[in-house]
Parts: structure tokens; sequence; C-alpha cells
């Protein structure tokens, strides 16, 4: 379906468990060594700026105008979320032409998130960014949409339900749950019961075609909004 | 002298719409010799929205000798609940339904809910006037054609079909007799009744079997009152093709123009996409049309042949071409839970609809509608479906009720994911 095409900002990777593996450290590119990502994802229904934290790269102004430059009029940040907190950024990556955000979920409430990013406050921080994302398009009368992402490893795979209830509340338009490792072999029952707690609480959840997938949800199991719907490649690392 | 008979009209509507159901039985019942000076009528427009003790407030406030509903399927159940409300208070009102939700199943719904005294069956003009007639004389409402009223016991008792009314302009406008006050943005006009389609999911003909038109003079008369003298700037129609013939949309557009041209702008007209090539598109455009509604509703084949629906993937696409390039904004639409189509199949409209890049894409699942041939087949064709309005899809042959759910929930993240971007900027 729609497809949007990533475009890694820098070496290092999005946030993620710090439990499985510590965060490895960030090098951003050059807006000119993306502009020729760009170039490559020529005919894509989008993009998705990724890698690691797209607010930490030093001209994210420029790399977002490099994207419009080059005909994306989807453009997606892969995010852990806490920078649009800060005043002015949600207003600013909005009017600058930002409508996709992919948003790291890593715990059901703030304390335990905080714990596994090891990052105190940025559950807090993320949910409040958000908001103030999806406020700003709200005045803006710009449609936006809000994807949480949701690594699935053995720390988080027993909450994924809770996470996916968070989600709903929060207001995410849908969960996707990606592929960070291999998984204990109740994986795929606990992964149903997420899209199913999805299902009753009005939120999509959708898998990476890396995790396992009990035959009854293969609905579940096509991760729309990806470069590669069928088969997800998990992680950007 | 004898007291009016005091009238209430009551529709729940979507929000952001207004009823000209109402409006049109109004104006003809007031226009009517028999009841002239005899009746008086209260109009309430309200939403769906609204909490349906604080309706039955409002109705009760009035003291209605009768209550007249205008029924669709989207506020069915609220409109239930009002008039069980309002029968207990006011035991000696009689009220009467009428619309697509309860004309085609006027007997089962009077067995469902005994406060309701009589159902109107398809166009209601002409019956509800002789409903409203034989309610001034205290006479029983089964004696008036097209009506479904009960008999002594309590039983539906149906009177026979009433023909339709063959020359529409006797309705008087809604709108020229003041009777309704059109409101920006969600006033209609009709130009004509019927379809020429016979889809089997749709029951936008209402049964009439044939197009019957409003004259020209009368739906420019209406034009020019609402965009002229009323200053609106921005309507609908409720036709079912707006391309009707070519003739049509060339004459339509050359009354629409001149206020086009000063600011008036139509937005999601429904058209038959495949008959809009670029000079129609231009016409489309010319008569300040922003924004067209159309299908492609499925692109299973087992799904159109069932359903009696044409569709030429290559024409459709052509259309949705010629309308971007007048810059008009396409919504396509899809419906989830059709007979014959499978998961893939509908998931294969979403994605042909993404291929043409429209304005916007609609999903939404089957509400299998009285009236409709799937409401009346739906046991041959294998279709579950909640018997209570709006009578959504629970399973087909070929999707079962939680795959259904799952293409719903699916469809409107697809459908978030295309409309999130930038545009115009």
């Amino acid at each position: 379906m729609i497809q949007c095409v990533p475009i890694v900002v820098g070496t290092g990777a999005a946030v993620g468990c710090t439990r499985c593996a510590p965060m490895p450290e960030a090098k951003y590119l050059s807006v000119a060594e993306i502009a020729v990502s760009l170039k490559g994802a020529c005919g894509a229904d989008g993009v998705v700026l990724t890698g690691p934290e797209p607010f930490s790269h030093p001209e994210l102004p420029a790399v977002i105008a490099a994207c419009r430059e080059a005909g994306f009029t989807r453009i997606a940040l892969e995010t852990d979320g806490g920078a649009l907190a800060v005043h002015g950024n949600a207003s600013g990556v909005l009017r600058a032409g930002v409508r996709h955000l992919w948003v790291r979920v890593l715990g059901a409430d703030d304390i335990v998130h905080d714990e596994r990013v090891a990052r105190p406050g940025r559950g807090a921080a993320a949910r409040a960014g958000v908001a103030a994302y999806s406020a700003a398009a709200r005045e803006d009368g710009r449609t936006v949409c809000v994807t949480a992402i949701v690594p699935v490893c053995r720390h988080t795979l027993p909450e994924l339900p809770a996470i996916v209830v968070s989600c709903a509340v929060r207001g995410f338009d849908a969960v996707r749950l990606v592929s960070t490792g291999p998984l204990p072999e109740v994986a795929g029952v606990l992964i149903a019961a997420a899209c199913d707690t999805g299902m009753v609480n009005r939120i999509w959840v959708c898998t990476d075609g890396l995790l396992p997938l009990l035959s009854s949800h293969y609905l579940h199991g096509v991760a729309d909004g990806t470069a590669d719907s069928a088969a997800d490649g998990g992680e950007v690392q | 002298m004898t007291a009016p008979l005091k009238v209430a009209m009551l529709a729940l509507n979507s929000p952001g719409y207004q009823s000209l159901a109402l409006g049109y039985l109004r104006a003809y019942a007031q226009a009517d010799d028999r009841l002239k000076g005899r009746v008086g009528f209260q109009t309430l427009d309200l939403t769906i929205d609204d909490d349906a003790w604080w309706v039955a407030y409002r109705v009760i406030g009035l003291e209605p000798d009768v209550l007249a509903v205008s029924v669709f399927c989207w506020g069915a159940r609220a409109t239930y609940d009002v008039c069980r409300i309002v029968k207990q208070a006011l035991p000696d009102v009689r009220i009467v339904l009428g619309g697509p939700e309860v004309g085609p199943i006027a007997a089962d719904v009077l067995l469902a809910h005994p406060e309701v005294d009589a159902v109107v069956r398809g166009e209601g003009e002409a019956a509800f006037a002789d409903v409203l007639d034989l309610a001034r004389r205290g006479k029983p409402f089964s004696r008036a054609d097209g009506v479904t009223a009960r008999d002594a016991s309590g039983a539906p008792l149906a009177a026979p079909d009433r023909p339709l009314i063959a020359d529409l302009d006797s309705i008087p406008s809604p709108y020229l007799t003041g009777v309704l006050e059109p409101r920006e943005g969600s006033a209609y006009i009709e130009t004509f009744r019927g379809c020429p389609h016979e889809c089997a999911y749709c029951f936008e003909g209402k049964g009439y079997g044939r197009i019957r038109s409003f004259g020209r003079e009368r739906v420019e008369a209406e034009i020019a009152y609402l965009a002229g003298e009323c200053g609106v700037r921005q309507f609908s129609f409720i036709d079912a093709v707006f391309n009707l013939t070519p003739g049509r949309l060339e004459w339509l557009t050359g009354v629409l123009a001149p206020y086009a041209a000063r600011g008036l702008t139509l937005h999601t007209i429904e058209v038959d996409i495949e008959r809009i090539d670029d000079d129609a598109a231009a016409l489309l455009r010319r008569a300040g049309v922003l924004s067209v509604e159309t299908g492609p509703q499925s692109v299973g084949k087992v799904a159109l042949a069932t359903c009696r629906r044409k569709f030429d993937s290559e024409r459709f696409a052509a259309g949705v071409a010629a309308l971007k390039g007048q810059g008009i904004l396409v919504e396509t639409d899809l419906i989830a839970g059709l007979p014959g189509d499978t998961a893939e199949d509908f998931l294969g409209g979403v994605a042909y609809c993404l291929s043409l890049d429209p304005g916007k894409i609609q999903t939404s699942t089957l509400h299998v509608l009285p009236g409709t041939r799937l409401y009346v087949e739906a046991d041959e064709l294998g279709l579950r479906f909640d018997s209570e309005p709006p009578h959504e899809i629970v399973a087909t042959g070929d999707i079962g009720f939680a795959d259904l759910r799952r293409l719903e929930a699916r469809s409107i993240y697809i459908a978030r994911l295309h409309a999130a971007r930038i545009e115009g900027e």
C-alpha cells in the first residue's frame, strides 16, 4: 500500500530497549549526504527520517527542506517524541512539512518506558510532545498520522497488550510492532493478544513481517506505511 | 371552531446536515387545501448527537397531536428512544414515521415498536398530507394509501401502495415557500428523484424505479434563492448522480457558473465517474464543484456481479485523472463486506484507489439497508447483519466477523496514511 522509504540521518539507532542492548553512539550525516539517499527514494509515496534521533540532527530543518525539495509530500520522523515537547518544535516540524510521526514506545507507562530507554523523564516528554503535535495539527487544520512503534523484545513482549491500550488512550492512529531479535515461543500468542486488544480499543495494530503471528491474525501481518509492507526489515540500525 | 391540529415534525440528522425531507413534507402539507388553517406545524431539525431525553423534552413541550419523524438508518435507534419516551408522557399523541429506514419494513416497525401508530411507505408527501387530514377528522390512518397503520386490535394494517407523484413540481419548494431556511454548508437541492443504477446495497433510488425530474425553472429558482438571495456560499446536491446526462450537466453548469464565479462552491456531489471526461470535468469546475464522491465500492468481480454494479477500472481512472486535472478533490468510496468479496478483494480495492492517488479514500463496512436487494436476499447470499439499525454487516460467506472489523480498522489507518501529506503549500 503506502510506502515510506527509510532515510537514515546518521549512524546509530532509534531509541530501543537498553536492557537488550546499549544505545550505539550517534553520528549524523550531512544534508548533502542525506540528499543523495533522497534521490534514491524518488518515486516512493514518502520518506521516513530514521536512524538516530532526528531531532538531534544539527540541521533538521534543512533535512526536512531537502525532503520537500526532492518532491516528497509525506515526510515522517521516527523519534522518541520527547523533543516535540520543547516549545515550538511540534508546530515547527508540522509547518515545515512533517505529517507523520513514528514514535517509539517501550512501556505502558512513563516509569517503565523511562527505565527501558534508561533516560528519566522521556515518557512524559513524549506524551506531551505527541499531544503538542496533534494540537498544532488541529489548530492548523492539517491531517497528520501518528503511529506508535513498539520494539518487541523479551522485556516488552509480556506487556504488549497494556502498551497498546496506553497508545489508544494517548490518541495514536495505529501501533506497529517491530521485531528486534529472537523471542520466546509464546510470542505469537502475546502478539495476537496485542492485536486483539487494539481491536477492542479501536486502534489498528500491525506487525512487521519478522514477528511470529497466528494464522488467524494474518491481516495484522502487514506494516502499512513502511517501505516493504510485505516483509519489513525489522529495526533500522 | 375546532382547535388546529398540532403537528411536531422531527428529524435526527447526522451533524452538519439539515432535513430536506421535513421541508418537503411540511411545504406539501401546508399547501393542501384540506389542511390550510387547520394544522399548525413545528419543525425540530436536530442531530443524532442530541440526547434522546432532551429531544423528547423538546417534543413534549410542544404538546403535539401528531409527531411525525423522518427516519434514516443512522438516527433510527435514537428516534425509537424518543418516540417511546414521548408516548409515555403523551399517551394520546399519534406517532407517524416515514423515510427509507422504516418505509420498506413498515409492518415490522409497527410490530417491534408499539409506540408507533403508522408508517408512511415510500414517497411521503401526499401520503403524509392524507394522514394529517385523517388525524384532523379523527379517522384511522390506514385509510391513507401508502400507509401502514394499525387495525382495532393494534395489528399492522397496510393500505394499498400509493402511485408516485407524477409531477414533482406539484411539491412546493421548501426553500421558496420559506419552510426551510438554508444553512450555510448543509443545504441541499434535489433536481430529480430515482437513480439510473440498481446497485443491490444502495437505497438512494428508494425503489422509485424511474427517474422523475423537477422542472428546470424550479431548480433554477431554488439555486437563485440559495446562492443569490440568501447568499449561501456552499451547498450540495442530493441527486444520486449529478452528471446524469451530458445535457443536464451543461444546463446545471450554465445555471451555477455565474454564482460560482462569485464564490459559490459545491462539495461532495455524487458523480458517475466513468462518464467524466476532460470536458465534463471542466463543466463541473465551472459549476463551482470542489469535491465529488464516487465509487468504486468494490473492484471484486464476484461482488460487482452480485450487486449488479458496473465497473471499468480504466474509465474510472480516467475520470479521476480528469477531475484531478481540474483541481477537483475526488473521494473514492469502498465497502467492506459486500457479498462475494474476500478480504483480498477489499484490500485490492484499497490498493486500486491508492494507485489513483485521489483526494480522499473513504471506507466503510456494509450496511444491509431495508429496501435493498441485499436486505431481501441476505440469507441466500450468506450475509449476517445486525437486525437493528444501522444494520451493519456482521459476517459474510467469505469474511468472518473478526476479519471484517480488522479490514475496517486497517483501511481507516491506510486512509489516514494517505491523507496525511503536504497539500497546496
